[in-house]
């Protein structure tokens, strides 16, 4: 893959958007539990639409104080118009404005708190990249996040890339848990050549607090078809396949590019067990997924990526 | 805090990873074993035994990835083999013993008339297939889902979109699926070169599977029907299972038969054997390689046949085998296990009915390694003729406790 917006494929550009579009909703409702200026600007109710025509569009939601995030098609609990759209007119624009850089975006007003809408985007797509890069920040913190863009990214790239297919439909299905350490875990089921994030077996996502009356995730951050029901339901699923950091600074150096996965297994930073070539379909994927990320807007330097 | 007992083959690892991507790359990648518990650089080996580069020693059941079937070291063919290469190895011209390994193969392996030479089993399987397609005029290759042909683009688990025109004419069928088998015929009628299949099934991850009983008269059917090749890629399993080729013991009737790892010991050398009725394809083929006609590997491959007989050969390897498998299924019933050894004797693997994701597989042969004893987690091990009827029962009796002990953790 070029190393450059301008020189990717069409097809190419749209599974960068759509990238873009899922790992941006669900960072930026992961985030916002850790500024201070986001999480008061959640406290009331807002629902966000990110759009590109002919994507699938990612939803970001404020309720009861949380802000959940869905992305590449999956379906909201509740079908309620989206107080503001962000509309990027294609899907080169959409690339361009969430890596930080000027492009078109049309701000569409649908419901009565766009403006509240609008206001948490800006500070929490702010805040985001300033916690990840901040020395201040928690090493599990840093990992929450990375781990999250990672998933999504590779649910996105595994859903719209044709590039990942045999290697995804060589792999055995299953049920793979990320364990980046101190408490931080998501799961991935993968079936054929697609990926979903699914509950962490045996976890309860209602315990970071209240759950909403309508069933979904509390935790937020893209846990589609959440809840407690589910969470009883995940204990009976047999986890096929663990990769383990050995703590979230290890699980940071895989996630954020700095060392290869294959390099931290044989430093034994990380561990498989279980199915291991689940997780090197897995693998497959993220070496895909960033290659996508690390695609820059601008030939000319300095954008700050 | 215990001492790191790989300590300095994760510090060549680190560095190593700086300079080679992926540190060790392929099958021989930590990732596929169980980092932690097996080491990465091997120093030295002697006999049945390895010892890594931090000076610890295991009784080795992979034997080179088969590679060893004498032992590490064996003084006959290192012998063998260093006084041809003190006397000049790689030359302008092969040596006299080309011919010689020449006659000895073809006489061995029953019902083949001519062989050539080559350094890696990928370039055996690669020149059958091209030899098949040549012979046949005709593209599609059939062959197992899961099994290893070697690390070409034609067969390799490289699946990048860039090489997927080097796999197109590669249908692939379950193994032992002989009406999956028959419809891959009747799809690709007219247009099938070949089928490849090694003797037996020893996909990675999984247990191994014997043939079906009906599997190779269906194959030779099939292929006489079509006017395809049979390709039997006897590399990991050759002379282990049957002296004049593992398709004896099978009853196959192969046109080709593709040998390495064994055949030398460890000396780099892999034939490709066949039949009279492929031979004017292969008198035409440009066959070469700068490595190809060396001469000490062959004058290994001369010692280690000899070696092999003189040592007990296939019988000697069945019954250490056999008792090994014994040995291991016993413990694992005795702590409440159903611990299953699949494959020939003398190629095992054990894996635990109710462990379909290899947890306590992984357990065990990561238990195993603790006291010594390299069993690989994922990939099938091999009996060598210089293990010892000791190295077995020890091997045992470790798997005993080991067990014992994972009994506790239920």
């Amino acid at each position: 893959m070029r190393p450059f917006l301008d020189d990717l494929a069409p097809a190419e550009l749209r599974v960068l958007a759509r990238i873009r579009l899922a790992v941006t909703a669900r960072l930026v409702a992961a985030a916002a539990p850790l500024d201070p200026a986001v999480r008061e600007l959640s406290a009331r109710p807002f629902r966000l639409a990110l759009k590109v025509p002919g994507l699938p569009r990612a939803l970001v939601a404020g309720l009861d104080g949380r802000v959940s995030a869905w992305a590449g098609g999956e379906a909201p609990p509740l079908r309620l118009p989206a107080d503001l759209t962000l509309l990027f007119p294609s899907a080169r624009d959409c690339a361009r404005v969430l890596d930080g850089v000027p492009g078109r975006v049309l701000p569409v007003p649908g419901g009565l708190h766009a403006g509240r809408a609008l206001r948490f985007f800006r500070a929490a797509a702010a805040a985001a990249p300033r916690i990840l890069k901040s020395p201040e920040t928690p090493p599990a913190v840093r990992a929450a996040l990375l781990l999250e863009a990672a998933v999504s990214a590779l649910v996105e790239t595994a859903a719209a890339d044709p590039y990942v297919a045999p290697k995804l439909e060589h792999a055995p299905d299953g049920l793979v848990v990320v364990d980046a350490g101190e408490g931080v875990r998501r799961a991935l089921r993968k079936e054929g050549t697609r990926l979903r994030l699914v509950p962490v077996p045996g976890e309860d996502p209602g315990s970071a607090g209240a759950e909403p009356p309508d069933g979904t995730d509390p935790a937020g951050a893209g846990r589609p078809g959440g809840g407690r029901a589910e969470a009883a339901r995940a204990d009976a699923v047999r986890i096929d396949a663990i990769l383990a950091f050995r703590d979230p600074g290890a699980a940071v150096a895989v996630l954020s590019g700095k060392k290869s996965a294959v390099t931290a297994l044989g430093a034994c930073e990380a561990s498989i067990r279980g199915l291991v070539p689940l997780v090197q379909g897995l693998f497959a994927v993220l070496d895909r997924a960033s290659r996508y990320l690390a695609v820059k807007a601008d030939k000319e330097a300095g954008h700050g990526r | 805090m215990a001492a790191d007992r790989f300590a300095r083959s994760k510090a060549v690892f680190e560095r190593a990873a700086r300079v080679i991507p992926g540190g060790i790359y392929g099958t021989k990648s930590p990732g596929f074993l169980l980092p932690g518990k097996f080491p990465y650089y091997i120093e030295s080996a002697s006999g049945s035994r390895i010892t890594d580069a931090d000076g610890n020693v295991f009784v080795d059941y992979l034997c080179g990835f088969g590679s060893q079937i004498v032992g590490y070291g064996n003084p006959a063919v290192e012998r063998a083999g260093s006084e041809r290469s003190a006397r000049g190895d790689l030359l302008n011209q092969p040596s006299p013993l080309m011919a010689d390994l020449a006659e000895r193969l073809v006489s061995r392996i029953r019902g083949m008339d001519w062989t050539v030479f080559a350094k890696n089993g990928t370039d055996a399987t690669t020149l059958a297939v091209s030899l098949a397609r040549v012979h046949t005029g005709k593209r599609v290759v059939i062959a197992a889902e899961g099994a290893y042909h070697g690390a070409a683009n034609w067969c390799s688990s490289n699946l990048f979109p860039e090489l997927a025109p080097d796999r197109a004419d590669v249908a692939l069928f379950r193994y032992n699926d002989l009406e999956g088998l028959e419809a891959l015929f009747r799809r690709h009628r007219g247009n099938v070169a070949c089928v490849i299949l090694t003797p037996h099934h020893h996909p990675a991850f999984r247990p191994q599977v014997l043939p079906d009983p009906e599997l190779y008269p269906t194959v030779r059917r099939l292929c006489q029907a079509e006017d395809a090749l049979f390709v039997m890629d006897d590399i990991r399993d050759g002379f282990r299972l049957h002296p004049e080729g593992s398709h004896v013991r099978f009853g196959a009737e192969p046109d080709l038969v593709c040998v390495a790892k064994a055949l030398a010991n460890g000396w780099p050398l892999a034939a490709l054997l066949g039949t009279g009725r492929v031979r004017s394809a292969a008198d035409s083929f440009f066959i070469t390689g700068t490595y190809w006609m060396s001469g000490a590997p062959m004058a290994a491959a001369l010692a280690c046949l000899d070696e092999m007989e003189r040592m007990g050969g296939v019988g000697r390897m069945e019954a250490l085998g056999t008792a090994l498998r014994e040995g291991l299924e016993s413990a694992g019933r005795e702590a409440g296990f159903s611990a299953r050894v699949s494959g020939p004797a003398a190629i095992p693997y054990l894996t635990f009915d109710e462990d379909p994701d290899l947890y306590l597989n992984q357990r065990f042969c990561g238990a195993m390694a603790d006291r010594g004893f390299f069993l690989h987690p994922h990939h099938n091990w091999f009996v060598s003729l210089a293990h010892s009827e000791a190295d077995i029962a020890a091997t045992v009796e470790a798997a005993r406790e080991v067990f014992v002990e994972m009994s506790g953790e239920r």
